[in-house]
């Protein structure tokens, strides 16, 4: 018997998940078959309209994706409060995994750790939000998004660069923003929540224990908005604005005390700051971990225009070392953080021409900065000299300013061939820099700076072909030029056959890229790390087959998939070689032994199947629904035996199910998530007494909601979320990479109760 | 390359600021909307005594507006995808919209069963609604704005789901009956 790798997952496992679950929906399509013939009006009031697929709108059975449309009904009924957790427990085929900053997406097992959102393109009313200079999107509350502006969150799931361009390699995230008619009035926010504390093994203290409340976690949103129509130059006009603030604070977590040993260059114990033994770190954090995030959005529509603004500022800190974004700190120190800040502008206006052609040009200006501090008081963390640690800032920026015109037009007046066509250029400007600061004079050394002016540009065609009324093909392609790679082009083609009432058969096939960041091109440290400005874009290719069936509320739906990645960009440890041709040619000071590169070097295979079952009974007051991803993913270095990826689960899935008991009464409603067997992010690299991983993760959210008694425009919403599972797969501490010991892994904050309120009147 | 660019920017700046007439489209696909229509209007209990043998929709539209006309000819072709209106066979007419007065004549010559109201007309619904109190007629709005000048149904787009309003006063004034599990599914203006 041939013995099993570490992490391997067999491929009956995956089999076996996937055939009853096969089965079972082959004959809920026989059923909704026969229930579809009695055609009704709730089931063409139930079907989504999306317009994320084609950037048109239309039926989501007849769009060329599989996507999921996520309504703000929802959202206020199931207790959401980030877009992460609307993707948990809400959206078919992507989940997230949290390490106590930012959300790192997978979707369908995919899942690329350490990657800041960068292969999923997030859209907030059509505006690109991952920023040129690490292509970083977040999905947690660092959206910054006022949550009760979201009319619908539409995820649709795979290659989408056929019309998007780089990024959207796992799916495209578009958050659409209501409009004023469904926003009218002044709208008040309030809502907090409290994570109570737990102990060092992660299980909760008893309710009032000695140091409970203040030991415990809090967080509190406040929001304030505005929606009106009026008529403006004598045009028909609308506005929304709405300002939040968010802020978080704690629980205190207790971590294990970790033996790190001495300083490699002073030969001390090494020192991880005041609150910390020297030479161990660990025990209480109780400062360091927060986020606070003041966010504000503006749309305003006059006649054919559309002017979008958005301001956002997301300071957060994590309470621990990890292998993601802090390898270095002092242990809870407050003032380590991140911060990230945008200003984002587009201005557009779409005007038909004639009957049947259109226009739409839009202009967009985006402001971006992240900054990185983080204070050491270990020599080695420094630069030579600094023999009492430094202040570490590392800041990035970037500025765009594009503009795009496209076009459509319908080749007969049904609609039966229509063609869609874009261009659209962008001047960037990026520039990074990182300052270490002497603790112990004024002295300050500058490492890893670059900059670059460039200009990308993307031209787009996608035509649409009704052949009869019930096919219908989709074929587009996208031409992206871009000064750090060169060309991509990405295709998509799919046909979409509706072999009977309510029902469509789709077969699709699609590519996508992500040009490489400027930070993966440009960043270099003379100590550390190597500058790469000849990486590729990395790539994916796709091909998917989707069966859905609607009877009344009710849908099902199937879909396998099989997707190739490669060029994926890895951080490289450097072979002492190629280290020796760095210090020769001056990019690497002498006698460095260790250095590291990004390279295109690794490849991911991956097929499967998703399943989702939702639907409505007892007149629409119990509402339901359940999703299934199973997949089969390898992730293969050059001359190096396939993976199992880290941090993205193969099997996941979520169900939900609401009841409204309908009048003043409220509306209960339950939301359950899993994620199945993950490995751990230093799975593989870190030296552990034995390979970590983390068990099968349950969670659980409930969630009451109705209309305050009496004053019919005060809504609230309380309820709670636990988690059964007490780890997240990421090493923590400052034995990130390897211990005598098993691994510390980071902790997941166990229970959140929740209440909010939202008070809307018209003056 | 400088050009280029200029020449690329100039457009699209052309673009931004090139004349044309006030857009509008529905909110809902028309597709949707022309199913909407076929199925809905067998929910109205007099619907059949009110067009008789074959269900005529008369698709009016506002002049020298683009979106409206474009909306009106879309509607056409959508209806006439449908094997039935409100379960009986169907026709469709187009006009342009020449005056509430107007459209009241043309209801009281009689065979229209439903008028489907294009984009750009919603200033004018008021009027309307009040021209055709007291007529045997079913108005469909094709967007959100016509509920409130009193169109007896419109549709919108909520959340990425299409959503039916009825104005249930002005149904009465026009002979319009939907049954109570109808209204159910809709946002009643009562």
């Amino acid at each position: 018997m041939t013995p099993r790798r570490p992490g391997s997952v067999s491929r009956g496992n995956a089999q076996r998940l996937a055939s009853p679950a096969l089965v079972g929906l082959l004959l809920f399509a026989l059923a909704g078959h026969a229930a579809a013939q009695d055609d009704d009006v709730e089931a063409l009031l139930d079907e989504p309209i999306v317009e994320t697929a084609t950037m048109g709108s239309e039926s989501a059975n007849a769009a060329p994706a599989t996507s999921t449309t996520i309504t703000s009904d929802q959202l206020r009924r199931y207790g959401i409060r980030s877009l992460d957790e609307a993707l948990d427990f809400l959206s078919l085929g992507m989940t997230t995994s949290q390490p106590l900053h930012s959300v790192e997406v997978g979707a369908r097992g995919v899942a690329l750790t350490i990657d800041y959102g960068n292969h999923v393109l997030l859209l907030i009313d059509g505006h690109r939000m991952n920023e040129p200079w690490n292509g970083t999107a977040y999905f947690e509350r660092g959206a910054a998004i006022p949550f009760e502006l979201i009319d619908r969150v539409e995820v649709v799931l795979g290659p989408g660069s056929v019309l998007y361009g780089s990024q959207a390699m796992l799916g495209v995230v578009h958050v659409v923003t209501k409009r004023a008619k469904d926003y009218r009035g002044v709208h008040l926010i309030l809502e907090g929540g409290f994570t109570p504390p737990s102990d060092r093994d992660q299980s909760l203290r008893g309710f009032g224990s000695d140091g409970y409340f203040a030991d415990g976690g809090g967080d509190v949103r406040v929001g304030a908005g505005y929606g009106r129509e009026f008529r403006l130059f004598d045009e028909q006009a609308e506005a929304v604005v709405q300002l939040e603030y968010y802020r978080h604070s704690g629980p205190v977590f207790a971590f294990h005390a970790q033996d790190y040993g001495e300083d490699s260059v002073t030969g001390q114990p090494k020192s991880f700051g005041p609150r910390a033994r020297p030479g161990v770190w660990g025990g209480r954090a109780e400062d360091s971990y927060y986020t606070q995030i003041p966010a504000a959005y503006a749309r305003l529509y006059v006649g054919d225009w559309t002017v979008s603004a958005r301001g956002a500022i997301y300071k957060r800190a994590t309470p621990y070392l990890d292998g993601i974004v802090q390898d270095t700190g002092n242990f809870d120190d407050p003032e380590n953080h991140e911060m990230d800040r945008w200003l984002n502008l587009d201005v557009s206006r779409r005007f038909a021409l004639n009957v049947r052609s259109s226009v739409e040009a839009k202009v967009y200006a985006d402001l971006y900065d992240y900054r990185w501090f983080n204070r050491t008081d270990a020599a080695e963390d420094c630069v030579e000299g600094q023999l009492l640690g430094c202040d570490r800032l590392l800041v990035g920026k970037t500025r765009v300013l594009g503009a795009e015109l496209q076009g459509t037009h319908d080749w007969d007046v049904a609609r039966t061939n229509s063609t869609l066509a874009g261009i659209d250029a962008r001047a960037r400007h990026v520039d990074s820099v990182t300052t270490l600061q002497d603790h112990a004079s004024p002295s300050r050394a500058s490492v890893g700076a670059f900059d670059e002016d460039n200009l990308a540009s993307a031209v787009y065609l996608q035509h649409t072909s009704r052949l009869v009324e019930s096919l219908s093909l989709n074929a587009g392609v996208r031409g992206d030029l871009d000064p750090r790679f060169g060309l991509a082009v990405s295709p998509r083609a799919a046909v979409v056959w509706a072999p009977w009432q309510d029902a469509a058969l789709k077969g699709i096939y699609s590519q996508a890229f992500r040009a490489p960041s400027a930070y993966e091109r440009g960043y270099s440290d003379p100590n550390s790390d190597l500058p790469n400005p000849d990486l590729e874009a990395e790539t994916v290719r796709s091909v998917e087959a989707t069966f859905e069936q609607r009877f009344g509320y009710h849908r099902i739906f199937f879909g396998a998939f099989r997707s190739w990645w490669s060029d994926m960009v890895t951080l490289e440890s450097l072979e002492q070689p190629d280290i020796d041709v760095a210090i020769a040619a001056g990019q690497l000071e002498p006698g460095t032994d260790e250095a590291y590169q990004y390279q295109n070097l690794s490849r991911i295979d991956n097929w499967g199947m998703n399943a989702a079952y939702d639907g409505a009974l007892l007149a629409n007051a119990l509402r339901f629904g359940v999703t299934l991803t199973s997949a089969f993913t390898r992730q293969e270095n050059d001359g190096e035996a396939p993976l199992l990826p880290t941090v993205g689960p193969q099997v996941f899935g979520n169900a939900h199910a609401s009841y409204a008991l309908g009048n003043e009464l409220p509306t209960f409603a339950l939301a359950l998530q899993y994620q199945g067997r993950r490995l751990v992010d230093e799975f593989y690299e870190g030296e552990f007494s034995k390979r970590p991983v983390v068990d099968p993760a349950w969670r659980l959210k409930g969630t009451m909601s109705g209309e305050l008694p009496g004053v019919e425009t005060l809504d609230y919403r309380v309820g709670a979320t636990y988690s059964f599972a007490r780890y997240s797969p990421y090493a923590i501490g400052a034995n990130v990479y390897g211990s005598d010991g098993p691994a510390d892994l980071a902790p997941v904050p166990r229970l959140t109760v929740f209440a909010g309120l939202h008070y809307q009147f018209e003056p | 390359m400088n050009i280029t660019r200029r020449a690329w920017l100039g457009g699209v700046l052309s673009a931004l600021w090139a004349r044309s007439s006030s857009a509008a489209t529905p909110e809902l696909p028309v597709s949707r909307q022309a199913k909407l229509i076929s199925k809905l209007a067998s929910y109205d209990r007099n619907f059949r005594s009110r067009a008789g043998q074959v269900a005529l929709t008369l698709v009016v539209y506002r002049d020298e507006d683009v979106d409206s006309e474009r909306t009106a000819q879309l509607m056409l072709s959508e209806l006439g995808h449908r094997s039935n209106v409100g379960g009986l066979p169907h026709a469709e007419e187009r006009e342009v919209f020449r005056g509430s007065e107007w459209l009241a004549g043309r209801v009281l010559e009689g065979g229209i069963a439903i008028v489907y109201l294009c984009p750009g007309l919603e200033a004018a619904m008021d009027a309307i609604a009040d021209a055709l109190s007291g007529k045997d007629v079913m108005t469909i709005g094709s967007r959100a704005g016509f509920a409130d000048g009193r169109s007896v149904v419109s549709f919108d787009l909520v959340s990425g789901k299409p959503k039916l309003i009825v104005h249930l006063p002005q149904a009465k004034r026009q002979n319009v009956k939907f049954s109570a599990r109808f209204l159910r599914l809709a946002e009643v203006i009562r």
